[in-house]
């Protein structure tokens, strides 16, 4: 058998090279599409839970505020507390920074970094106290090389200037060698838009930091810290070493003795709240790949059916000389699983490559959306690799099974049998028709019971049906479309056309699997743009709705920082001064865990949003209305996808830990948001201070009266806020075309995707194409002895691949809607809880057939010549 | 300039094909000049160069050495298209596999040439009709070619080679692949279409029984002509 193998496999596949080298191809994208995404998001999660294990240390056990820190009189109690052997106290802030001194301060661009270009996690410790934690020791930190050399009472003065003189920070060796930075040399970071300068006391050279961040990471004395970032008495953490045994206890006794806005976790639970946070969005693109992995299932599906095809009569000679059935589909499966072996190797390798470029757009929308800060450093993932290569070669034995065991039961009669150019095989064209719409029918059916249940993953197993179901309508509907086209393709391009228009309907086995790898490709493009482009018309409607401010002003850094940004009252009440200014509004947020999950809690003026604002709520509450009577009341309103995802109505009551303990508060209304989907609960800014203890401001709106001059407005604040900070003043309408390109921003992976599975669809029709050419190599042969010219027969392969591309992406359009109608009103609102307005582009349907129709030409070309290039004398000798 | 009016002429034609460092020669110095409604068998073994012979008359296939004329042409002096046109305007063929489009009706395969030299479908259809009503077949005419026997392949296949009107019939082993009276109805017809139609007919054959239809037999040995005798009227 290995020897049948040898002779027969390797020589065909060599024979064929350049098909199996196309076929390769397209497995190898499928799978790299795969790999790359999931490359990709591995990298960003690892990356960020490398850095939570790297600041984490050896401490077992994490003290820590579920939203913007505690008093710091806390770490005096946990110290003495019985059973905890180490504590330390922690600030842990992300800051922008820059190598070198401050540059004076001023307005930039909304999002713009100016000079401050690095993203620095920074960490406010107590040197004296971190021996225990193994992250920072301060005898031995500074030393270079292994453990053991260099100069412990050298590297323990340096620790000690950080904890004696103001503003020193030790950073990493990555850090330095990469921005050349010395001892003693300056690093500026921004807080709350201020430049702070920071002297180098020490370059860590011990390995445990190295990692984190991708070693941009400062270490500063926790009174440094809490100074430079406006945290004055509080903490964001307290690290315990306790006993292995007593961890459970110890854990018992001070969840119940600490504060309600304390929790007592272990270390890994907050990688675990933001593996949970980001899941939708990880399952979405996940799903998204396997796509690709489709289409070029139906790659191998062809090239082992051709395969079959082409090599009939050898497989009828073989019968006839004792090779038995199962060696038959043995053969047949051998080379489907060679090509799936293969092309997942080499898809791998492309994984890979395309991964580094993945990672930059999924890391992007992770910070985008959920605030995940992390590093940009690949991370290559034997467990992806597997799972890649095994899908790939899975995908590959299936694909192969059906055409392989086809060949295996074809009889030997009919693999011989000579004197008609091609074997017309007759499908049960009937009853996979209505196999098809079956599926239709349960595809709705499980649809309507994933919205009916909040069972998200079955708008999976509901878009997997559809493509079923339009897989399987394939035939019937290319025996549909030729009868519909072959009057018009005989009148329009004469007998090529007519003869063009036949073949699709001759072969409608073959030439139906090739229509099918179309429709998936074309349908996951219009349904992709459909979902998009109503997401993105929504998006737009609700940004043109909700954003009225007329100036948003943030210090630089803020979306970095986060909570660690403070402007002072004494600006924000001067801006409400300012001549053409009408009100000011103010946003101040924290994270929350609600549920098994984090949340976002902001507080905003609801008196100027209920006056000046529009929020859009669900059921069509009037937005004033509501928020003047949640002001009125102490109530709150929540995000879509917080109501979605807590199962939370208007009208209800929802608890909140709270630094002023738990806190029970109406809910007024659900209002439409789109700009994350982890969910937020929005109150009025006193009572956020109130429970939050926290005055302070993040952010502003400034509004101004009709007429206003907005650059006198935007003049005034700089000069309000002096030399130093570093402020973004955006426009109302420069703000809103910047959400807009984040959005774009966030889907450009999904286009990149797109791309890939159509670049794979095409290669299945450049393959098949040629497959069938050199398979009806006598029927060519034929023609041009019977007087075609070289012209004719290209014309005719041409039409015949155009006519493909028309009815793939005919099918494609059908199945694109369904998938849509899938994608906005039951996946989307299932995983992220949002409500899209679905509104369907038609010019989105006549861009993927002009576009399908156009690449299956092209991709006809090589065909149409090699056709072309068929010597009639092959039409003369016999088969034998 | 075609020395003499011949339907088909070899002047002192070789064909030779390289196989690995060696050369076959198909045909040696070979010259034969068949007249205008000529019915000419050529016989031979395997290997003697019969379907060479046919294939270089057809224009599918060009000679090492010599001149090919057909109808007064001299085919190494056309482009590819007008080999093309040459083929589908004056000669026609039958194959001993019949190759008929399975995708296409016994009708439509008739009227393929017509349609590629892009005359008119009903014209064409028309004349298909009237070819089939010849080859006694036009109760089969919207069948596909699978559906038909292999005689009732064969009499299509020679209605397609003369559809059009041609001046040359090659035929290659057509009755190769039938029963003996299947082979025997397809001859004579050859015969009387070629005779009604004034076409000229090379037949390529094994079999003696069909040669002894022909009016002349040519045998060729090792690519050269051996024998070429008139049979007895």
């Amino acid at each position: 058998m290995i020897t049948l193998v040898r002779w027969l496999l390797a020589r065909r596949l060599w024979q064929e090279r350049w098909r199996t080298l196309l076929t390769l191809l397209g497995v190898a994208l499928g799978v790299s599409v795969f790999v790359s995404i999931r490359l990709a998001s591995f990298s960003a999660l690892s990356s960020f839970a490398e850095t939570v294990d790297a600041v984490t240390g050896r401490a077992n056990l994490q003290v820590q505020s579920t939203s913007d820190g505690f008093d710091e009189a806390l770490y005096a109690r946990l110290v003495r507390w019985p059973g905890v052997v180490a504590a330390a106290p922690i600030v842990q802030v992300s800051a922008l920074a820059k190598p070198g001194g401050p540059i004076p301060g001023g307005a930039l661009e909304f999002d713009a970094r100016g000079a401050y270009t690095e993203n620095l996690m920074l960490l406010g410790l107590d040197p004296l106290v971190e021996a225990p934690f193994l992250r920072y020791d301060p005898a031995t930190a500074a030393q270079v090389g292994a453990k053991g050399g260099g100069d412990p009472a050298a590297s323990m003065r340096s620790a000690l200037r950080l904890l004696a003189q103001p503003n020193t920070v030790a950073i990493t060796r990555t850090l330095a060698n990469r921005l050349r930075l010395r001892l003693d040399d300056t690093l500026t970071v921004l807080s709350s838009g201020i430049p702070t300068p920071l002297v180098i006391a020490q370059v860590i050279q011990s390995e445990e930091l190295q990692q984190a961040m991708g070693g941009n990471v400062a270490l500063l004395d926790v009174a440094t810290a809490q100074e430079v970032f406006h945290r004055s008495g509080r903490l964001d953490r307290v690290d315990l070493i306790v006993a292995p045994q007593d961890r459970d206890r110890v854990r018992r006794e001070l969840q119940q003795a600490m504060p309600v806005e304390v929790a007592v976790d272990l270390p890994q639970t907050r990688t675990r709240q933001v593996e949970n946070m980001v899941h939708a969005f990880e399952l979405n693109l996940t799903a998204l790949s396997f796509i690709a992995l489709f289409v070029s299932m139906f790659l191998i599906f062809n090239a082992v059916a051709m395969s079959v095809l082409r090599w009939r009569r050898e497989v009828g000679i073989l019968r006839g000389l004792g090779v038995t059935r199962s060696e038959v589909t043995a053969l047949f499966l051998t080379e489907g699983i060679v090509l799936g072996v293969a092309g997942s190797a080499i898809g791998l390798g492309i994984g890979t490559v395309l991964a580094r470029g993945t990672l930059h757009a999924v890391g992007q929308t992770l910070t985008d959306l959920y605030q995940v800060q992390h590093a940009n450093t690949l991370r290559l993932d034997p467990a992806t690799y597997g799972i890649g290569f095994g899908l790939g070669v899975l995908a590959a034995f299936l694909s192969a099974l059906l055409p392989a065991i086809e060949a295996a039961w074809t009889p030997p009669g009919v693999t011989m049998r000579q004197g008609i150019l091609l074997e017309a095989q007759r499908l049960p064209i009937k009853r996979l028709t209505a196999t098809g719409v079956g599926a239709l029918f349960l595809s709705a059916w499980v649809a309507a019971w994933t919205v009916h249940r909040h069972q998200p993953m079955g708008g999976f197993a509901s878009a997997f049906l559809v493509i079923l179901a339009f897989s399987l309508l394939a035939p019937g509907f290319t025996l549909t479309c030729e009868r519909l086209v072959s009057g018009p393709a005989g009148r329009l391009g004469g007998i090529e056309g007519a003869l063009g228009a036949r073949y699709l309907k001759e072969a409608v086995a073959r030439t139906s699997v090739v229509v099918a790898s179309l429709m998936l490709a074309v349908g996951m493009m219009v349904a992709l743009s459909i979902m998009v482009g109503s997401f993105r018309r929504t998006v737009d409607t609700w940004i043109t709705q909700t954003i009225r401010g007329d100036l948003y002003i943030e210090p630089v850094g803020h979306r970095t920082s986060l909570g660690a940004t403070v402007l002072p009252d004494s600006l924000i009440e001067a801006a409400g001064r300012l001549p053409g200014v009408i009100a000011v509004d103010t946003y101040r947020a924290t994270t929350i865990r609600f549920g098994d999950r984090l949340a976002f809690v902001v507080g905003v003026d609801f008196d100027v949003q209920g006056r000046l604002g529009k929020l859009g709520f669900v059921n069509g509450a009037d937005s004033r209305a509501v928020l003047s009577g949640a002001l009125a009341s102490g109530a709150v309103i929540v995000t879509e996808s917080f109501s979605h995802r807590h199962r939370v109505k208007a009208g209800e009551t929802i608890e909140l830990r709270t630094p002023s303990g738990p806190a029970r508060l109406r809910v007024a209304g659900v209002f439409y948001d789109y700009s994350t989907d982890a969910g937020a609960v929005l109150m009025d800014r006193r009572l956020f201070a109130r429970l939050w203890k926290d005055p302070r401001t993040e952010s502003l709106a400034l509004y101004c009266s009709r007429g206003a001059d907005l650059d006198s407005v935007r003049r005034a604040f700089v000069a309000l806020a002096g030399p130093r900070r570093v402020f973004s003043i955006t426009p109302n309408q420069a703000l809103r075309e910047r959400v807009l390109t984040v959005f774009d921003q966030t889907f450009r992976i999904t286009f990149a995707l797109q791309l890939i599975a159509v670049l794979v669809a095409v290669l299945g029709v450049v393959t098949t194409l040629t497959a069938l050419i050199l398979q009806r190599g006598r029927e060519m042969g034929v023609l041009r002895a019977t007087g075609a010219m070289v012209g004719q027969v290209r014309k005719m392969v041409l039409i015949e691949s155009g006519l493909l591309g028309l009815i793939g992406s005919l099918l494609g359009c059908g199945a694109g809607f369904a998938l849509a109608l899938l994608l906005v009103h039951v996946i989307n609102k299932q995983f992220f809880g949002w409500s899209i307005r679905m509104s369907v582009d038609p010019w989105v349907f006549v861009q993927a057939v002009v576009m399908m129709v156009v690449a299956s030409v092209l991709a006809g070309i090589g065909p149409a010549r090699s056709a072309a290039k068929r010597v009639a004398a092959e039409a003369m000798r016999v088969d034998a | 300039m075609n020395p003499t009016p011949a339907a088909l002429r070899f002047t002192g034609v070789s064909k030779h094909y390289a196989l690995g460092e060696g050369l076959i020669h198909a045909l040696d110095d070979l010259t034969l000049e068949v007249p205008h409604g000529a019915f000419v068998a050529i016989v031979g073994r395997s290997g003697s160069g019969k379907s060479t012979l046919l294939n270089l008359a057809a224009g599918i296939d060009v000679p090492s050495s010599g001149e090919v004329w057909v109808d007064g042409r001299e085919l190494s002096k056309l482009s590819d298209d007008d080999l093309t046109r040459q083929r589908r305007d004056r000669v026609g063929m039958i194959y001993q596999f019949f190759n008929l489009l399975s995708t296409l009706s016994v009708r439509e395969n008739v009227a393929l040439p017509l349609l590629l030299r892009g005359e008119r479908r009903t014209a064409a259809l028309a004349r298909a009709d009237h070819m089939l009503g010849e080859v006694d077949l036009t109760h089969r005419a919207d069948s596909r070619p699978h559906m038909l026997s292999g005689g009732e392949m064969q009499r299509a296949a020679i209605a397609r080679a003369l559809v059009h009107e041609p001046a040359l019939v090659l035929a290659d082993e057509p009755t190769g692949n039938l029963d003996t009276r299947a082979a025997d109805q397809i001859v004579s017809l050859l015969a009387d279409l070629g005779r009604v139609h004034g076409v000229t007919v090379v037949l390529v054959t094994h079999s003696r029984e069909a040669a002894a239809a022909a009016e002349r037999i040519v045998e060729l040995r090792d690519g050269r002509v051996v024998s070429d005798e008139r049979t007895p009227r």
